[in-house]
């Protein structure tokens, strides 16, 4: 068990660390999420799915470790803070990225980490059901939703370009 | 993948690829399911009694994990076979945890920052605890407490790995049939039906900021009223910060939280959910209750780092917190919303004692007490004003 945890960890801490960064802004918090995401996959070894599943079984955690990680009023004032700013857009600073990322923001915050998880962790389908927690019928469901969603927020803020944002 | 998410993972904020690998946590929690591990169990214990000469029967038993600590890491080191090749042994009586030391009860309560309550039942006295082990790193730490004579032990850690503990156990056991959720006092918690080899099964569940797991060789029934008993005696105690509570000791009684407004003879208001989670509230009920006449009825309502005591009806009018603002230069007087609220802040005086804040709302005094700073507790006390109204 424990060769196979450190697979784990070998294969997949570097994704879970670039999850956490992409939903926190501060390195050390985004360690302190990835070192408590193991540590709880390390206590629930045995309710590890397959091979293929493990990625998003972990984002599940994470998740929680992160949502753990918010509790108190000093997580919570820096995270309004924090989701004040955007995450930092790709190098080329491309206003139609800065403008998806803007969209996304207005979205719910459970219509967000579907379309993050699909688009930043490049989770399928059945993945993001292991992530989310339910069925992948309804994984299908709330990814439709929440592009569908992001597609109009996109229009509503540019309305002649629709999604895609001119500059 | 449509268009928008294209454009979306365009603007992926992070890369893996320019990310550089991290050190492997400290790991010294055995996993909760043992599924997975009874081959390696079973080998490991086979190698342990082949090499130390002795012949290892069926259920727990001390010597299950071998000999001394050879097999566990240290406090912080990784999760490295120091033992074995074949991975760590299961947690036993003996060997609890994967590191630590041995300390008192006391030090494991510090270690944890909670008070560590033990169960008392008809398996298990407080005076049968046996040695007691804790590890701590940074922001975590686990004490666990050993009950040789009954081959018990319950292990008690921070930070709690879950919000919501309830969903958490839910989909566990949807996916694992050795998992299964139910019910201690109205908490949330999992029975784990151990196949590890070692006999053991266990209890998890959640309360007053620890995530608590009770370990042994018994059925689910036994390790219910352990575990029962941990939440029973896990009742809040008279606040030694707010001399205003009742001084008396009152003998406590649990109470559903969904029956606690009828027994209060008016509604429980609790605060907000964005200020307080109420993932695991639990309630007691002292002296008369429905209130009769001038006979108060008095109801605690436990939540994360915080005690709400509803006291019906109001030992005093609204009038009396200017008067008892007096007693102390430390307390202060406000206005929550217009309804006056005397403030006792948190202090510390060997460790911290609770801050609180008593007022008075449809007749019912309530007094919030808990671990927060000033102005956490004034908005949680302005939300339960406004959410009364």
């Amino acid at each position: 068990m424990e060769e196979d945890f450190r697979r784990l960890w070998a294969e997949h801490h570097l994704h879970v660390l670039a999850y956490a960064l992409r939903r926190t802004d501060q390195r050390t918090d985004a360690e302190d999420v990835v070192s408590s995401t193991f540590a709880v996959a390390w206590r629930r070894f045995g309710d590890k799915p397959s091979a293929e599943f493990e990625l998003p079984w972990l984002y599940a955690i994470a998740a929680r470790v992160l949502a753990n990680q918010r509790r108190s009023l000093r997580r919570l004032t820096a995270l309004r803070a924090r989701l004040r700013e955007l995450p930092a857009p790709a190098p080329e600073e491309r206003s139609d990225l800065r403008e998806v990322i803007a969209a996304l923001r207005e979205l719910r915050p459970e219509e967000q980490e579907v379309l993050r998880l699909a688009a930043w962790e490049g989770l399928s389908n059945a993945e993001l059901a292991v992530a989310l927690e339910c069925s992948e019928n309804a994984a299908t469901i709330r990814l439709h939703r929440a592009r569908k969603r992001l597609r109009e927020q996109l229009a509503k803020e540019d309305p002649a370009a629709g999604h895609s944002v001119t500059e | 993948m449509s268009d928008v998410i294209a454009l979306l993972a365009e603007a992926n904020p992070v890369r893996v690829e320019d990310l550089t690998p991290l050190e492997p946590p400290d790991l010294t929690r055995r996993p909760t399911s043992r599924r997975l591990v009874v081959a390696v169990a079973v080998l490991a214990a086979a190698v342990a009694a082949s090499l130390i000469g002795v012949f290892l029967t069926g259920g727990t038993s001390p010597h299950r994990s071998g000999s001394g600590n050879s097999g566990h890491p240290g406090p912080t080191g990784p999760p490295g076979p120091t033992g074995s090749s074949q991975g760590p042994p299961p947690a036993t009586v003996a060997h609890p945890l994967m590191s630590g030391k041995r300390v008192t009860l006391a030090e494991a309560g510090a270690a944890i920052g909670e008070r560590v309550v033990l169960p008392d039942t008809a398996l298990i006295r407080p005076n049968d605890v046996g040695p007691v082990w804790a590890w701590s790193h940074d922001t975590r730490a686990i004490a666990a407490v050993t009950y040789p004579a009954q081959r018990l032990f319950i292990d008690y850690s921070r930070p709690l790995p879950f919000v919501d503990p309830l969903r958490v156990y839910t989909g566990w056991s949807k996916r694992n049939r050795s998992f299964q959720v139910i019910r201690i006092g109205g908490i949330p918690a999992q029975w784990v039906r151990g196949n590890d080899g070692t006999g053991d099964n266990d209890i998890d569940f959640q309360i007053d900021d620890l995530d608590i797991r009770v370990t042994g060789p018994y059925g689910k029934a036994t390790l219910r009223s352990v575990a029962q008993s941990i939440v029973d005696r896990s009742s809040p105690p008279n606040d030694p910060g707010n001399n205003l509570l009742p001084s008396a000791p009152l003998s406590k009684t649990p109470v559903g939280i969904g029956e606690a407004s009828r027994a209060l003879g008016a509604s429980i208001v609790l605060p907000a959910r964005a200020l307080v989670p109420r993932f695991h509230a639990h309630a007691w009920s002292a002296g008369t209750c429905p209130p009769h006449g001038r006979r108060r009825c008095l109801i605690w309502v436990k939540l994360p780092k915080l005690t709400l005591l509803y006291e019906h009806p109001s030992p005093w009018p609204r009038s009396a917190y200017r008067r008892l603002a007096k007693i102390s230069p430390r307390f202060k007087l406000l206005s929550l919303d217009g309804v006056p609220a005397l403030v006792i802040p948190q202090r510390r005086r060997n460790g911290w004692i609770p801050g609180s804040i008593d007022f008075i709302v449809g007749g019912v005094r309530i007094v919030v007490s808990g671990y927060y700073g000033p102005e956490r507790m004034q908005a949680i006390g302005r939300s339960i004003v406004e959410r009364a109204k």
